[in-house]
């Protein structure tokens, strides 16, 4: 049982005078696997390591269940941690890899058995308890590294970037094996990346982070399909979300450079009208799987349709992706792979607007 | 405080950061403003040692030597007697590890530093926030973790922030008293300039010929990172041109009036003989300033 409270938390590094968080707050339920995702630098690592206590808190407030955290030494908050190297012992076998942790903290030796053994069926790797780490298949030991947290029976586990270092193939089927770990376990997990794919797969709740200031938080669909901003827009979705500036009026958006007008549903044309857009810049975003080149579709919409000279045409199996340029703004559309498209041909797809965005061409902020 | 208690205890001395102190003979405290004095025993009574500790945290002091092999490498680095070791070390070289707080029990430490080598090496600590893992070219294997790794495994054991300095290979055992101090003062100016948990001599050379004030500390360095190259002038002139013509081979070669393939096997033999790669940017611009530090010294 864990429920972390995370209050107007900055972090700042003496040294340099870098603000590497900034008013961070966030409630995190117990049984939550939270998923802090973002570029590189953005503070997502700092801020777990402030929750783990290897960074001080410069200002602000953590509790876990209620208890303030602050001045608590980290090996008295009850957390496991799990790297991005998933480094273990080579000279120690699995048994005492996992063990090893429990010893230190002066466990009894059959409490430490029984841990390592419960924590060994949960993973699969009870034959190969004595093993040295050399001995093992790259799977096995990211098992063996997520066991030497599961012993400590700790409520609350910290993940930093733990599967970035392993090849594509192994790094789909681990986020599958902790999805299970974390559904058998349900402990408060915090997960901390910058694939947005692992983010989006893994996460009950996302927090999207940008220069150590949280962008957006909530579940991941919710975020994919009503991004705050331009940046959550980009980041989350792959491939990530077309954006192009224009103008409002009340015929519909004109593309900047061509002035092409695409037609805007009435219902986003009321809220652009309420919020005083007409006649103003904005940027309008559109995820890729929404641009068609269905003939019924673009039947149905001809206000939204443009021609489109292709420049590459990507096959990726099940789907196939059109990069092109509306009025030199890049654009990438998702469409089906029998769509028969070489680069160099021109061809007319559509936008669907029910589901775009417009967003403030100043503060990039999504109009709503 | 510290000269109001001298005018009592006349023993007094404040612990200096490369100092390994002799335990035995002093009773050690950190004052709140975080300085380690020690006072003589034979100076503080019973009645002394308990209104001292009313005011000043008792310290502990380094762990002590455990090992036959870390008592040698102990009374090498602190007495400068070169002991008679069982096996001559060929090559060693320091690693200066620190930790966020101090350990409840330093066996376990050992006991984790056991699992990381094939072969166990030689611990000397400073005090107990820091010490020097002693790396023989013996001990080396295959296996063996990267530092940061290191630190993954250590953090996830003992909720520690631990961080690594990497000094050079020295095959000359009369150098390590001064290879001691010399990392432990290398690591205190480097310390304001970087933030990285593991830092090698070879990156931090920019930083620390910033802070060279004296010959000796510049010769250390010069003698470290040159190796056995140090008095071969033709091979290092060769090696400042090759920089001195950004790294490009055929230029380099043109300039020296010599064969490409003849200038290529110099750059080798270089690489080979102090092992830095001198064709990475980080370690290029280290080796630059220190061929330029030399030629002012010479």
């Amino acid at each position: 049982m864990a429920e972390l409270s995370l209050r107007n938390i900055d972090k700042v590094y003496e040294k340099d005078g870098v603000k590497a968080v900034s008013d961070f707050n966030l409630e995190i339920k117990d049984k939550e696997f939270v998923v802090f995702v973002g570029p590189s630098g953005c503070g997502k690592s700092t801020t777990l390591r402030m929750i783990a206590g290897l960074e001080e808190i410069t200002s602000g407030e953590l509790y876990i269940n209620g208890k303030l955290m602050n001045d608590v030494a980290p090996k008295d908050r009850d957390i496991a941690m799990v790297f991005q190297n998933y480094a273990l012992y080579p000279h120690m076998n699995v048994y005492d890899n996992m063990a090893f942790g429990l010893k230190l903290r002066k466990f009894k030796k059959d409490e430490i058995d029984r841990r390592v053994k419960d924590a060994a069926e949960i993973l699969g790797l009870e034959a190969f308890l004595d093993r040295k780490p050399k001995a093992l298949s790259g799977g096995q030991r990211q098992r063996v590294a997520l066991g030497r947290a599961i012993v400590r029976d700790a409520q609350v586990f910290l993940m930093d970037e733990p599967l970035s270092n392993l090849d594509a193939k192994l790094r789909v089927q681990m986020r599958a094996e902790i999805q299970k770990l974390h559904k058998r376990l349900e402990t408060t997990s915090i997960y901390v990346t910058h694939d947005q794919t692992e983010a989006m797969t893994m996460a009950t709740n996302l927090v999207v982070l940008k220069d150590g200031i949280i962008q957006q938080v909530g579940a991941p669909k919710a975020i994919y399909d009503n991004p705050d901003n331009v940046f959550v827009g980009g980041f989350i979705g792959s491939p990530a979300m077309n954006f192009f500036n224009g103008t409002l009026d009340e015929d519909g958006f004109h593309v900047s450079g061509n002035g092409q007008v695409i037609t805007v549903p009435e219902g986003k044309m009321k809220v652009l009208r309420e919020n005083n857009y007409i006649g103003k810049e904005v940027i309008l975003g559109v995820r890729p799987e929404d641009i068609h080149d269905e003939p019924v579709f673009l039947d149905a919409n001809p206000g939204s349709t443009i021609e489109a000279n292709i420049d590459v045409a990507e096959l990726m199996g099940s789907e196939s992706y059109l990069y092109s340029k509306l009025a030199d703004q890049d654009f990438v559309a998702r469409v089906d792979s029998r769509t028969d498209v070489s680069g160099g041909e021109t061809i007319t797809l559509a936008f669907d607007m029910h589901k775009c965005h417009f967003f403030n061409a100043e503060t990039e902020e999504r109009i709503k | 405080m510290i000269e109001k208690l001298k005018n009592i205890y006349t023993s007094l001395i404040v612990k200096q950061p490369n100092q390994i102190e002799r335990a035995a003979d002093y009773q050690w405290f950190i004052t709140p403003a975080n300085e380690i004095i020690g006072i003589e025993k034979q100076e503080l009574d019973k009645k002394d040692r308990s209104l001292l500790r009313l005011f000043l945290t008792p310290y502990q002091g380094a762990h002590p030597p455990v090992t036959t092999r870390e008592k040698k490498w102990y009374q090498l680095i602190n007495e400068q007697e070169e002991p008679n070791f069982k096996q001559q070390p060929s090559l060693y070289r320091f690693i200066l590890f620190t930790l966020s707080e101090p350990l409840i029990d330093p066996t376990d430490f050992r006991e984790a530093i056991d699992g990381l080598y094939s072969t166990r090496p030689a611990i000397v600590w400073v005090n107990q926030l820091s010490g020097m893992i002693i790396e023989e070219e013996a001990i080396i294997d295959e296996e063996m973790l990267s530092y940061e790794e290191m630190i993954e495994v250590f953090t996830i054991d003992f909720y520690l922030d631990v961080r690594f300095y990497i000094g050079p290979y020295l095959s000359e055992l009369n150098k390590a008293h001064d290879y001691f101090s010399w990392m432990q003062d290398s690591y205190q100016k480097l310390k304001k300039f970087s933030t990285k948990p593991v830092m090698s001599y070879v990156t931090a050379i920019p930083y620390l010929l910033t802070t060279i004030t004296n010959q000796a500390d510049g010769r250390f360095l010069i003698d470290a990172m040159l190796k056995d190259t140090v008095d071969d002038e033709e091979l290092l002139r060769s090696i400042q041109i090759f920089l001195e013509c950004n790294s490009n081979v055929s230029l380099a070669a043109k300039e020296l009036y010599m064969h490409r393939n003849s200038l290529q096997y110099r750059i080798d033999k270089f690489i080979e003989k102090t092992t830095i790669d001198v064709k990475q940017f980080e370690n290029a611009l280290a080796v630059y300033l220190v061929l330029l530090l030399k030629r002012h010294f010479d």
